[in-house]
């Protein structure tokens, strides 16, 4: 895996590229689907990849290298790196980019991204304690749960050297009972993190509560948002803090930098212990860092990298993908909220929202949108949940919601969805007078 | 190619006792060109080659990818895998596939323009078609093509080889004016070479699209809610006719297999015969059309494809089926199955969705209708996943008056059941148009290319806010 990288940044540098970063990574995983309470497909992955960035003369290139041959690796590497250079001749400068980070560097220790443990789990044991936990509730589940070991190496033209090694475990589970439903995801790099049964647990109980739903009705209402939705709202904001999203017209955070924006602190950290997505390094090989995208509701930064950093006046925060920042582990924190042991109970008419699906912009500059609620929607009336509640949908403004978070629960569970790629620690929410509308027909 | 590694591997699961063994031998090359504000943000050029394997013991399904191309490699990956399924047998389901013919096909579509040919003159295209935009206060385009050489063959005897590739353009506008702004996003895609970036009449489409979005941003009025006639251009057909009739009628939600995440269906296994649209109404799904984005001759479970009616008449005629859920169905597969790339499993996906086109002109479309509005275009959708209610917003549309198209209307919302909508249809087009996009499902999310397209559609007395 390094022979191979290491070859490949000597034959750019030979070839006269200006900035390289190679990333080789070599993953075991294990994806296993149930459906009906059955185990549907059993998969097993071996892959390896070997991402290849470089510019020459502000020209980039971001491409791929596959070791097809083990034989013949370096006349392999050497009609690759041939290729590449006369593919590369034929691009026009960015005239954007300036340049990647410059070396060497010293990265901070993160506690718990690999775990030996991992490496021999039952897996079906895992999937088989989610179901029948779940069961004790519901009648039917449906779910995957997902297992990686990854190794590798990151290397750049500017003196970044740095092995790469986590272990990575998702379990995410929906729980069926009659018509009602409900869902929860848990993720962690640690085995005695992932809250398989817990999050079987309150799945079924979701689904339990919301047997024979209403129809909802449109209007605005105090909503308390549960962890599934609240970390798609996360991620909708870490995408908007993107100089690259800004730029593209599809951030609802443009022109918004120092200004008063919602009451929470919104955090992206790198560096937290089991996170998801936790790493010393970005992907150019710059230490990363936490940063307090938004502090007492006021928006301080973006997501940057090396070059966007230079072209924003600022320095960069860690967050290198390499054509566009992006953010590692989100963190939602009080802020200027209150911070509730029970959010429902602050409630006098309202709805508790436990997961959304479909979120979509009509216009993301000014952050029109709208997400359809799916699995137990309840009712709140004073302070207490009353009947499921279904066919709604909320048809509201990004900032909007932002601005009218009032309170936040205090426990957070580290989670990431099938609609939220971007893994966080989130609390639940509760948002003031949030948009609903429905079908009249 | 690697052929006689999938001819391994075939035979190595053979004989360490799968009942059933199919193995996908993928190499593809692609590149893509990313311009922002006209600025050249990146350009790439990949090239993968890896192998899929599906395969049952013990009446469980195994499925593995791998990208590592050599012998022992995988067997030691196959050794693990059949394991790792016998061990999941005491809550595996128990899978069956259905009986279909063995096929040996050889099938390609050429590309006058093709994935090998170099960047300088696919770039000068895009530097053109940005020229059209550059007065747009933000812009984004990014182009792709790809090919796909496939190597399928099964335990039941099939061997299928295909050469397809397929070439997409995606942009995102924004135009500013006085504090306000409006958005689009679009997508172009052929199973074709590059050579189709000059077939499309992006220029032309262009320009008009900008020109009609200002109007609708500095003229555009708000309308008041209430219960008139609509006409959906082919576009809002084809959205409507993918999310609300394509996706419910899929097999594998109709059983749940897919109720985690991509979701279930508001249809039920018993509802072939049932009616859910107007006598206006009939549906199919495509996949042999040629050059369609959507386009395949053989799934990825070996079966040929067909078009498929999934509505008559409005009523329920068929299901989208794989090899798994025709077993339950107790009927051959429709050839519905096919992977994003070798390293998914194969899905029932749409490939054509569609709706007939009528016997109406354009004009005779509008000419009945005293009040209503016109969806030509639409920039915020969603529906919820059993696909029962859904929202369509327009982004370039019209006020109709006394069948004529008179002022530009800001973002109009029609939220409607499925059955309202295809209930609510009296009148189609003579003339239908076709739109490509990625459709999205599974986990991992598998996103697929499809079309959605149809007629201009007339519906009567809906919901407009």
């Amino acid at each position: 895996m390094r022979e191979s990288a290491e070859y490949l940044l000597k034959k750019l540098k030979e070839k006269g590229a200006d900035d390289i970063v190679i990333r080789s990574v070599k993953s075991e995983g294990v994806n296993i689907k149930f459906a009906n309470n059955k185990v549907v497909k059993n998969g097993l992955e071996i892959m390896h990849g070997i991402g290849v960035f470089f510019t020459k003369d502000k020209k980039i290139l971001a491409t791929n290298f596959q070791d097809k041959d083990p034989k013949n690796l370096k006349k392999q590497i050497e009609l690759f790196v041939n290729s590449s250079m006369k593919f590369s001749s034929f691009l026009q400068a960015n005239k954007d980019y300036n340049g990647i980070a410059r070396g060497s560097f010293k990265y901070k220790e993160i506690k718990d991204l690999y775990d030996k443990k991992a490496e021999d789990l039952d897996e079906i044991n895992c999937v088989q304690k989610g179901i029948n936990t779940a069961l004790k509730n519901s009648e039917k589940t449906n779910g995957i749960f997902e297992k990686a070991i990854e190794e590798g190496v990151l290397l750049t033209s500017n003196n970044v050297d740095k092995d790469l090694k986590g272990t990575y475990l998702y379990f995410s589970i929906r729980a069926f009972n009659k018509d009602g439903s409900g869902h929860s995801n848990t993720c962690s790099r640690m085995l005695n993190k992932l809250e398989i049964e817990k999050s079987a647990e309150e799945a079924a109980k979701i689904a339990k509560l919301s047997i024979s739903p209403k129809e909802g009705d449109s209007g605005k209402y105090d909503i308390v948002f549960g962890r599934m939705p609240t970390i798609v709202f996360a991620n909708q904001i870490a995408e908007s803090c993107s100089p690259f999203s800004v730029e593209s017209g599809v951030s609802f955070l443009t022109d918004k930098i120092g200004k008063k924006i919602t009451n929470i602190d919104f955090i992206d950290d790198s560096l937290k212990e089991n996170g998801y997505n936790s790493t010393p390094c970005d992907d150019e090989g710059f230490p990363t860092q936490k940063t307090e995208l938004i502090k007492d509701g006021v928006l301080k930064t973006y997501l940057h990298n090396s070059s966007t950093a230079k072209k924003y006046n600022t320095k960069s925060t860690g967050n290198a993908g390499l054509i566009e920042p992006h953010s590692s582990n989100l963190i939602i924190e009080k802020g200027k909220c209150s911070e509730v042991s029970d959010l429902i109970k602050e409630v006098k008419n309202g709805l508790y929202v436990t997961n959304v699906w479909y979120t979509r912009y009509q216009n993301y500059l000014t952050g029109d949108f709208s997400t359809i609620p799916r699995d137990g929607c309840f009712i709140i009336k004073n302070g207490e949940l009353k009947n499921s509640v279904k066919n709604i949908r909320i048809s509201d403004n990004m900032l909007n919601i932002m601005e009218n978070i009032v309170a936040i629960s205090k426990e957070k569970k580290q989670l990431k969805s099938w609609e939220a790629q971007n893994p966080g620690f989130v609390p639940e929410i509760l948002v003031k007078n949030v948009n609903v509308s429905k079908a009249k027909i | 190619m690697y052929e006689d590694l999938a001819d391994f591997s075939l035979k190595y699961l053979q004989d360490k006792g799968a009942k059933y063994a199919e193995v996908r031998l993928e190499e593809s090359k692609s590149n893509d060109f990313v311009l922002k504000n006209g600025n050249l943000e990146v350009a790439s050029f990949n090239e993968i080659t890896g192998i899929g394997i599906r395969f049952t013991v013990n009446d469980t399904l195994g499925f593995l990818n791998i990208n590592l191309l050599e012998k022992e490699k995988i067997k030691t990956i196959i050794e693990k895998a059949i394991k790792v399924t016998k061990n999941s047998s005491k809550i595996g389901e128990k899978t069956k596939f259905s009986e279909e013919k063995a096929h040996t096909a050889k099938y390609s579509i050429k590309q006058k323009k093709s994935v090998d040919e170099s960047p300088d003159s696919k770039l000068k295209e895009i530097f053109e078609i940005d020229k059209i935009i550059k007065n747009v206060d933000n812009r984004f385009i990014s182009v792709d093509d790809s090919l796909v050489k496939k190597y399928y063959i099964n335990s039941d005897g099939s061997r299928i080889i295909s050469e397809i590739p397929r070439t997409s353009l995606f942009y995102f506008l924004t135009i500013l004016h006085n504090k306000k702004s409006i958005q689009r996003h679009f997508m172009y895609g052929s199973t074709k070479g590059y050579e189709c970036l000059k077939e499309w009449n992006i220029h032309e489409n262009l320009a008009e699209e900008v020109k009609a979005l200002t109007n609708n941003l500095k003229n555009g009025i708000s309308i008041k809610p209430g219960t008139m006639d609509l006409v959906t251009a082919p576009e809002v057909t084809g959205i409507a006719v993918h999310e609300s009739c394509g996706h419910p009628l899929e097999a594998d939600r109709i059983l749940g297999r897919e109720g985690a995440q991509a979701g279930e269906s508001f249809v039920k296994k018993d509802m072939i015969g049932e009616k859910i649209g107007s006598d206006a109404i009939n549906i199919y799904d495509d996949p042999t059309m040629e050059e369609s984005y959507g386009f395949y001759l053989y799934d990825d479970e070996g079966v040929k494809a067909r078009k498929k009616y999934l509505q008559k008449k409005g009523v329920i005629t068929e299901f989208l089926q794989n090899r798994q859920t025709a077993v339950e169905f107790n009927i051959k597969s429709n050839g519905s199955a096919r992977a994003s790339a070798f390293d998914r499993e194969p899905l029932i996906r749409m490939s054509n969705t569609l709706v007939e086109p009528g016997n109406f002109s354009e004009n005779e479309i509008f000419e009945g209708i005293k009040k209503g509005i016109y969806l030509k275009s639409f920039m915020e959708w969603n529906i919820d996943d059993k696909r029962w209610q859904q929202k369509y917003v327009g982004s370039e549309a019209y006020l109709i008056e006394n069948g004529k198209i008179t002022k530009p209307v800001i973002a109009p919302v029609l939220e409607i059941t499925t059955p309202a909508l295809w209930s609510s249809v009296d009148a189609l087009s003579k003339k239908m148009e076709f739109f490509a996009g990625p459709c999205g499902k599974g986990e991992p999310l598998q996103s697929m290319p499809v079309y959605m397209g149809g007629p201009h559609m007339r519906l009567r007395g809906v919901h407009i806010r």
